[in-house]
């Protein structure tokens, strides 16, 4: 029985162990999936909007980190000037890549 | 492969149990049940009811087990196979490149033609990544009104040849195809032996010398970095193409570098923001830095991250993606630079495994403190990542 116990705690360490080799592999041999046409919601009342103007924070899905003041936003992305080095760089993500848009609190806009 | 020798030496180990009961109920039985295949089910039989010499339940395992075994091995087998005809393939191409662009160099007096049909390959292969991971890939402009494609990706420069001087006999021009061509490929292992540093290189995954780097280097006319001690690369990403990508593995031995940093996120985005241009002591794209497609982390004396940049003159962001391993007399360091914007799961993901492979020998194992007898680096932890100085 603690054989048995030993080998199976053995094959989950190294279960996990690979995980980032499994998911390299899927990466690299996932076929092209197929190419959607994305359907125009009707326009609504956006809350990203009431963020204009503001420092904030993006929350990206697979733990990205952005930065900026929320300058516009439509339906397929946000855009944001970003302060880098004294200079400010112009900048767009996709919605569909954000997990959470958040504005900074205490940051001067 | 050890988990699979571990099952065989349980198996091992029960086997033994099982005649250690029966011997000592009959010692004849015991030995039968040793040298004659099958005999062991008599004492099954046998003592089934006597709970000292009772040997059912070893003998269940022993039969699952050996069919699991048996299944196991027959794989391993047959991966080994596979990885021989793997590795056999990419030699082929590899000398197979250096043919064409020999060809091509000929007819071109000494210029090399661009090797075309060896990046279709790499270019499908990250066009799918981009269409399976499109995070941060079509929106990167200098404006928010001109979004710029990813088909519009800078490409690398293409390989060159070296122009043979005029008043010397012509020589054989070494050119990228060529570089990589007469490249020695290594699987399995990787060692530094005066470093102390051995790369586990996991399946699909070969490495180049840091010599035989900087030659493909040099046919690149890329500066050469004292640092770099391998490439590491995807078998089935070749080198050449604007798509293609390839990890390099450098040391930096300035010393033990403090670990103990503010591991805020944000914290370190806005202060590697606001550090100076060319400080940095990792390999990268330079230019600015927009964010972390991917937020550092921080496990097991490794630390992981990807950056967005907008390398300087450039119009559209790319991706170097960063793993250090810590260690007593300084960081080994694993970096993709230059990926293109959407590959960031791959290109962390890969790092992030040859970092927690990577093993340091002769106990250069990273220490939480200072060692006495080892230099302190001029920088901590933060400063890499932040590449502030």
């Amino acid at each position: 029985m603690r054989a048995t116990l030993f080998l199976a705690a053995f094959a989950s360490v190294n279960a996990v162990a690979d995980s980032d080799e499994i998911l390299i592999e899927q990466l690299i041999h996932r076929p092209a999936p197929a190419s959607k046409a994305t359907a125009q919601r009707p326009a609504k009342t956006d809350p990203a909007s009431a963020l204009l103007g503001q420092p904030v924070r993006v929350r990206t899905f697979g733990n990205g980190l952005y930065l900026g003041t929320l300058t516009a936003v439509d339906s397929n992305a946000i855009h944001l000037d970003i302060a880098v080095s004294g200079q400010v760089l112009a900048y767009a993500l996709p919605r569909s890549a954000i997990e959470v848009l958040e504005p900074i609190a205490g940051a001067a806009p | 492969m050890i988990a699979y020798l571990v099952l065989r030496i349980a198996l091992l180990i029960v086997m033994i149990l099982a005649i250690r009961r029966i011997w000592g109920a009959s010692a004849l039985h015991g030995l039968l049940s040793l040298f004659v295949p099958g005999y062991i089910f008599v004492p099954v039989v046998k003592y089934w009811n006597d709970p000292d010499h009772d040997v059912r339940w070893h003998v269940l395992f022993l039969l699952v087990g050996g069919l699991v075994a048996f299944w196991w091995g027959l794989r391993l087998v047959h991966e080994y196979q596979a990885d021989v005809t793997r590795a056999q393939e990419f030699q082929q191409q590899l000398a197979e490149q250096g043919d064409d662009e020999d060809g091509a160099a000929d007819d071109a007096d000494g210029t090399a033609a661009p090797l075309a049909d060896d990046t279709k390959d790499a270019a499908a292969t990250l066009a799918t990544v981009r269409q399976t991971h499109p995070l941060l890939v079509a929106t990167k402009s200098a404006s928010p009104t001109a979004p710029v494609s990813t088909a519009q990706l800078p490409s690398r420069p293409a390989p060159q040849a070296v122009a043979p001087t005029a008043d010397t006999k012509p020589e054989v021009p070494l050119t990228f195809a060529r570089a990589q061509a007469q490249a020695t490929v290594f699987r399995g292992q990787y060692e530094r032996p005066s470093m102390g540093l051995t790369l586990s290189l996991p399946d699909h995954f070969r490495a180049l010398s840091s010599v035989d780097a900087r030659r493909i280097e040099t046919t690149l006319h890329q500066p050469t970095d004292d640092r770099e001690i391998a490439w590491v690369l995807h078998e089935e990403v070749p080198l050449s193409g604007a798509s293609s990508w390839h990890m390099r593995v450098r040391w930096i031995d300035d010393g033990w570098v403090d670990a103990s940093v503010p591991r805020d996120a944000e914290h370190l985005l806005r202060t590697a923001q606001q550090a100076a241009k060319g400080t940095a002591h990792l390999a990268g794209s330079g230019g600015d830095l927009l964010g972390f497609a991917v937020a550092p982390s921080f496990a097991a004396n490794t630390a992981a991250w990807v950056e967005e940049r907008l390398p300087d003159g450039a119009s559209v962001s790319v991706l170097d993606c960063h793993a250090l391993r810590l260690g007593r007399k300084g960081v080994l360091e694993f970096s993709v630079v230059g990926a293109p914007a959407g590959s960031q799961a791959l290109c962390h993901a890969s790092v992030r495994l040859l970092a927690r492979r990577a093993r340091i020998d002769n106990g250069a194992e990273y220490p939480q403190h200072a060692p006495s007898e080892a230099a302190a680096a001029p920088y901590t932890l933060e400063d890499l990542v932040t590449q502030r100085r």
